[in-house]
């Protein structure tokens, strides 16, 4: 039988990935309000379940050093997410508009607010997850 | 970069846990870094060389390259 973990760094890190967790969760409630029309009061969820997960993974007393390592891992996996959406995508669109001739400029496509704070969350949370597996670590 | 901590570790008769316990980290973190997962911070290699009263050098092993 498993028993259960007692010390404080070991309930830090159960607390850091449960909110991670929570936080992944919220981000896939997020997309799914932006990708379909969702009653109104579900908007608000995922904000609020993200407010609180990211408000407690901002701890930097809640990771030690192997978390620290998994916390890098989401942030630069976020950054080039952010990077490749709204820079790469954006001057890639623009050159073969240019060689194509749509018309349509990138930004009358009209990308909703929500979208950048989503492409990074979700940039962090595929960095994370992929470091924690590849580290054999269960999730 | 290889490490005898698992070694150091058995000579003791400690359980991941308990090293874990030990340098107020968590069981992950001494796992990762015994399977080659995860490189240590300076910090937290210093705080092993103390624990095991040994030279970091003897602990942490330099890949050859």
């Amino acid at each position: 039988m498993k028993t259960a973990s007692t010390s404080p760094a070991e309930r830090r890190y159960a607390l850091f990935l449960t909110m991670v967790h929570l936080g992944a969760a919220a981000t896939l409630l997020l997309i799914a309000t932006l990708a379909f029309d969702l009653p109104s009061f579900v908007d608000g969820l995922p904000l609020g379940m993200l407010l609180v997960a990211i408000g407690v993974i901002m701890v930097r007393k809640l990771r030690d050093d192997y978390v620290e390592q998994l916390w890098k891992a989401g942030t630069a996996s976020a950054f080039v997410a952010v990077i490749i959406c709204f820079l790469v995508a954006p001057l890639t669109y623009g050159v073969l508009d240019d060689l194509i001739g749509s018309g349509v400029a990138w930004r009358e496509y009209g990308i909703p607010v929500q979208l950048p704070a989503a492409v990074a969350l979700i940039g962090f949370y595929a960095g994370f997850y992929w470091r924690l597996l590849a580290g054999g670590q269960e999730a | 970069m290889k490490n005898r901590l698992k070694v150091l570790r058995a000579e003791r008769d400690w359980s991941q846990a308990d090293l874990a316990g030990r340098l107020d980290v968590s069981r992950q973190a001494i796992n990762a870094i015994e399977t080659g997962k995860h490189d240590p911070s300076l910090g937290l290699a210093f705080k092993i060389a103390r624990l095991f009263e040994t030279p970091i050098e003897t602990i942490f092993l330099e890949d050859e390259a």
